[in-house]
């Protein structure tokens, strides 16, 4: 029987690089013969630039989206760096998509209250996209969104948060670590939104991605709202090499984030010491 | 596109890192063909003081040193330590634990006040290091990957685990097995655990593991029979700045 | 059918009859150690040792090893070629043999990994007995001298013989190849062998013990001796985790993505780009190591992922013994 090199990349096509941030920039992504990823929201794919290496990055956009997918990359490794120096009609490297994201058959008919810190917000765009895509939006119940960032100008996906803010089908609020000039929104941690959100407790389900300090407040201050720890899920980041669970660098504990997560039912991992 | 410039420095030091680039050879000259060296001392004559990458070899141990290194640093886009010396203070920093008028007197006789001299530091201790090759001498191949990576635009990366991967890894018989005590297991890889492959123990020359266990360290070697004034000496040959041996601490 | 025995001064010419159709993988002295190569003077080989610097891991996921291939101009990725050739493993321990079924599990599981399993392919195992050393525990992890799983041929030691018994149609094919060399076999039964390493309970159960002792004093105190080298990791026989890199052949437009062994001890390991270190404290790492061969990890027949070789105990300068850790848990 033939096997299949699971190491081996695809190549693709870059359609659309844009910055987004003085650390961030978005990628358009088009898989030979404009196939579709396949992937689900909050799932990523390892990203190959040629001659540098490989790093673990987030889907962006949802799988409702044909024929191209989206990313958007923080600066901050050799890969990362190497991905901010492409142009659109450069080529890259595709592995994946990888791991569990978001199940969307679990949130139909549900409040779904997205809490994203910084860059978190980067996959649960896909999920948030696909709440609201027109298709889509009856499936679920009210959509809250919580964000924050260190200041505006860490802000992502500036277009979509304008247009959450007037949709009337989106509950959107936002906060800044750090008041610069031109702010006039709230400031604090992303924590100081949730006392003011109301929640239909029986049928919420909150989700979470942000920097690793994040998880440990966020989920205190939901559970002192009355949610439950099964009505939370997190999407956690971790080391990747390999992304098909044989690597070791992403495990907490007995579990592989790469094949199980990185999107986890809180009760799932709230016993696993080294989670969150 | 315009090669990038780049200038070599020496500071304190044996210039045995500048040499041992020399002897790149066929290396050289594809390097040669990818950037500009504007500053050479050992190699070309030319001084040039316009250029984006500097390498610096030696530690700092004189006032007109930090001098020096702040006006490079003014200048350069990018600067990389070369060498034990300028990676972590090296040999040179031996004297640091010794009485500095004493090692003075000693070197210069009673024309000691005429030669300042200070604690022979890192360059890092004084100015913004970006990149490091470590090593007594430096690797040679370790200072083409780390100028390729400048070159293509990576982040050059060392090592950040023991010689003992490395040696492991060749399937080595173990110093210890033979009653010799090894910095390997505490000493930053890179090397291809050279020293050890050619059974000599690891003087640690590419600087202590980012989270030194130096208790434990100490315990193994004296176990291996090192009294403690050899122990010392092991850790003061290279690391005399990143340890002191006097002071316990459990971490 | 009566059995047959090897006389030990055969064993070269054994050897040399399996050269012929095969690439011959033994222990041969490395100074005061032993080292599994490719056999090439018959005389070399020896099956009386105690244990290989190296475990038998190193054929299979090599300590550095190409995975995929690129060129910068043309801008592929491909996969390299791996040639397997009929290789034969003589004189092999049964916890090594074990070991490679540990790693075939996790190779295998989820998703299959070619080029591990690749060089799998076309491998006869000859096993031999040994006397364990005051390191060796593999009895106490389900693995007494006595377990033959997996072997082509097993040769069980008697003073002077080896008694031959051949398990599968390679085996038996190779234990007629071998025809000339053996003698009537005098011996029956397996020696009687006593291991000085010894875990106080059995293996089974150490699983849910491993549940309670997350905040167990032992890992600390542990830590305290480690200095996080990463020999345990490298020498383990079902360690296989690794790092992967690309290098850019200097000069040219072709690289490599290699993967290389890498220790789950060094602070490193766990180190995302953004700088975040997951397992921070020395402790955690010392009991990430322990759990993942006791706890985290199992195989098909919930078997764990130690198998009592004893190097990572006969390696560690710091003299940190698996089995006392675990005794301590116990």
């Amino acid at each position: 029987m033939e096997m299949k090199n699971i190491y081996v990349p695809e190549v693709a096509d870059l359609i659309k690089v844009e910055k987004m941030t003085e650390l961030e920039t978005f990628f358009e992504v088009k898989l030979p013969g404009g196939r579709d990823l396949g992937h689900e929201p909050g799932q990523f794919v390892q990203v190959s630039v040629f001659g540098v290496g490989e790093a673990p990055i987030s889907v962006s956009s949802t799988p409702l989206k044909k024929g191209s997918f989206e990313m958007v990359v923080r600066r901050v490794g050799n890969v990362t760096n190497a991905m901010h120096r492409l142009k659109a009609g450069d080529k890259l490297g595709i592995r994946g998509p990888f791991g569990h994201g978001f199940n969307m058959d679990e949130f139909a008919g549900k409040d779904i209250l997205v809490i994203a810190g910084g860059i978190g917000l980067v996959p649960l765009r896909s999920l948030i996209n696909t709440v609201i895509a027109e298709s889509e939006r009856k499936k679920y119940g009210r959509l809250i969104i919580l964000y924050g960032a260190k200041t505006k100008e860490e802000f992502l996906f500036r277009d979509e948060l304008g247009m959450w803010t007037e949709r009337d089908d989106i509950e959107y609020m936002v906060t800044v670590d750090r008041k610069t000039p031109g702010w006039e929104g709230r400031v604090g941690v992303i924590t100081t939104l949730i006392p003011d959100v109301k929640l239909d407790l029986k049928n919420t389900l909150a989700v979470i991605c942000g920097p690793p300090v994040m998880y440990k407040f966020v989920i205190l201050s939901l559970r002192s709202k009355g949610l439950k720890d099964n009505q939370i899920y997190v999407s956690l980041e971790r080391k990747m090499k390999c992304g098909v669970g044989k690597c070791g660098h992403c495990q907490i504990n007995n579990i592989y984030v790469c094949q199980e997560g990185p999107v986890f039912n809180y009760a799932r991992i709230e016993d696993l010491k080294e989670a969150i | 596109m315009s090669k990038p410039k780049v200038a070599f420095f020496d500071f304190t030091s044996c210039e045995g890192c500048q040499l041992s680039k020399l002897n790149l050879e066929d290396d050289l000259l594809d390097i040669l063909e990818l950037v500009d060296i504007v500053n050479f001392r050992e190699a070309i004559s030319d001084r040039g003081e316009d250029y984006e990458i500097a390498f610096i070899e030696g530690s700092l141990s004189t006032p007109h040193c930090i001098e020096r290194i702040h006006k490079i640093r003014r200048q350069a886009k990018i600067l990389v330590a070369l060498g034990a010396c300028a990676h972590i203070g090296g040999i040179n920093a031996i004297r640091n634990k010794m009485d500095q008028d004493e090692v003075r007197e000693t070197v210069y006789g009673k024309d000691k006040y005429l030669f300042p001299s200070i604690k022979a530091q890192a360059v890092s201790d004084v100015v913004k290091v970006d990149y490091y090759v470590p090593g007594c001498p430096m690797d040679n191949q370790e200072f083409k990957k780390v100028l390729s990576a400048l070159l293509t635009g990576k982040i050059p990366e060392i090592p950040e685990y023991s010689v003992c991967v490395e040696c492991k890894a060749k399937e080595n018989e173990c110093l210890y097995d033979y009653g010799i005590a090894c910095m390997g297991p505490i000493t930053r890889a890179g090397c291809g655990a050279a020293c050890p492959s050619n059974g000599h123990y690891c003087y640690g020359c590419r600087g202590l593991v980012p989270d030194l266990n130096k208790n434990a360290a100490k315990d193994v070697m004296e176990k291996y029979k090192l009294s403690m004034s050899q122990i010392k000496k092991r850790f003061y040959m290279f690391n005399t700045n990143y340890v002191n041996m006097e002071e316990k601490e459990y971490e | 059918m009566a059995s047959k025995a090897l006389p030990k001064d055969k064993i070269p010419q054994a050897v040399s009859i399996l050269k012929k159709q095969y690439k011959v993988i033994g222990a041969t002295p490395k100074g005061k150690n032993f080292v599994f190569k490719e056999i090439e003077d018959p005389n070399e080989v020896t099956l009386d040792y105690n244990t290989t610097i190296l475990p038998l891991k190193k054929f299979f996921l090599p300590p550095r090893e190409v995975i995929v291939e690129f060129n910068l101009q043309s801008k592929e990725y491909r996969g390299e070629d791996i040639k397997v050739e009929p290789k034969v493993f003589f004189g092999i321990h049964n916890y090594e043999l074990q070991a490679v079924f540990r790693l075939d599990f996790a190779f295998k599981n989820g998703v299959s990994d070619e080029t591990y399993l690749k060089k799998r392919e076309k491998n006869v195992f000859i096993g031999v007995s040994y006397i364990p050393d005051d390191f060796h525990f593999s009895e106490s992890v389900g693995i007494p001298t006595d377990l033959k799983e997996g072997f082509d041929i097993f040769l069980t030691r008697y003073d002077s013989h080896y008694r031959v018994e051949a398990m599968t149609e390679k085996g038996r094919e190779i234990e007629n190849a071998w025809e000339e060399l053996l003698v009537p076999c005098d011996y029956e039964g397996d020696p009687v062998v006593h291991f000085k390493n010894k875990l106080k309970q059995s293996v089974a159960g150490i699983r849910e013990i491993f549940h309670g002792a997350y905040n167990h004093p032992i890992w600390k105190e542990t830590a305290r001796k480690c200095y996080s080298c990463g020999t345990c990791n490298l020498v383990c026989p079902t360690c296989y985790c690794f790092d992967v890199s690309d290098e850019v052949i200097l000069g040219t437009d072709k690289g490599v993505r290699a993967r290389r062994w890498d220790s789950c001890q060094a602070l490193v390991f766990t180190k995302v780009a953004g700088g975040d270190v997951f397992r921070e404290k020395r402790y955690d790492r010392v009991r990430h190591r322990m759990s993942r061969k006791f706890a985290y990890i199992m195989d098909e027949k919930d078997r764990p992922f130690c198998v009592g070789c004893g190097r990572c105990v006969r390696q560690c300068t710091a003299d940190i013994n698996i089995v006392d850790v675990m005794n301590a848990l116990l």
